[in-house]
């Protein structure tokens, strides 16, 4: 694996300003894809951005009002 | 803001580790810093299961269990979890816990290398409400094992979480 820096944001916003200051992020879910390719050395991020710790990207819900009403979201 | 130092729990005390290694994986630190080595590297890629650990975190004042794959978990994940291995659940005088006195007696082990982590998927399952056979199954299929087939397992979980299966 090469080096890389790792951040784990708490909010969509804070995630998205580090994705535009550092050179070449890569965002981090569950990790079954992109970790084994780290481990390979197929993929060479600078930075790493753990998308854990964001609430507001979790869960699977049901909402009743608009046309879409059922969430699966990134990070369940 | 970013933080050179990252605080977990291990068997009731705090953990410090200054300056990790981001670029750690979490087995790794498990099997050569910590020197347990009764979690073990499978196909390293979050498959097989043989690398499984449970990650206590809080949420709203109640501890919520997570069995989690190690092998493709970086270390600085850990940060304020609790982190149960499997060497950590045999009590002080050597008994086995439930789960490992129910895969005992039931067989459910036979070279051992998946054992571990179906064990701390048990642990996981308890906190889940499972209720039946089906569930069971289903909530292994995170854990690969080549040899037992599966039944045995199933039937020393099912011991452990007090549900009668049929066929037993």
């Amino acid at each position: 694996m090469y080096n890389f820096n790792y951040h784990t944001p708490d909010t969509i916003e804070d995630c998205i300003k580090i994705f535009n200051s550092v050179e070449f992020p890569k965002y981090l879910a569950g990790g079954m894809t992109i970790i084994p390719s780290l481990k390979q050395k197929l993929s060479t991020p600078s930075d790493i951005i753990d998308l854990q710790n964001i609430k507001t990207l979790k869960g699977i819900y049901l909402n009743r009002r608009g046309l879409s009403n059922f969430f699966i979201n990134l990070m369940i | 803001m970013s933080s050179n130092i990252i605080n977990f729990i291990h068997k009731d005390q705090i953990v410090e580790v200054k300056n990790p290694d981001p670029n750690e994986i979490l087995l790794n630190y498990i099997r050569t810093t910590l020197k347990k080595t009764g979690t073990k590297e499978g196909c390293a890629e979050g498959g097989c299961g043989a690398c499984t650990v449970v990650l206590g975190e809080l949420k709203n004042n109640e501890i919520n269990y997570k069995a989690i794959n190690s092998c493709i978990t970086f270390l600085p994940t850990l940060q304020g979890k609790q982190l149960i291995l499997v060497e950590d659940l045999t009590s002080k005088d050597g008994s086995l816990h439930p789960v490992q006195d129910a895969m005992v007696n039931f067989h459910g082990s036979q070279c051992g290398f998946c054992t571990p982590g179906i064990i701390l998927s048990a642990i996981e399952m308890k906190n889940n409400n499972i209720s039946g056979e089906k569930e069971i199954r289903k909530f292994l299929d995170g854990n690969l094992c080549r040899c037992t087939g599966y039944h045995n397992i199933v039937k020393s979980i099912s011991e452990y979480l007090d549900i009668k299966i049929k066929n037993v």
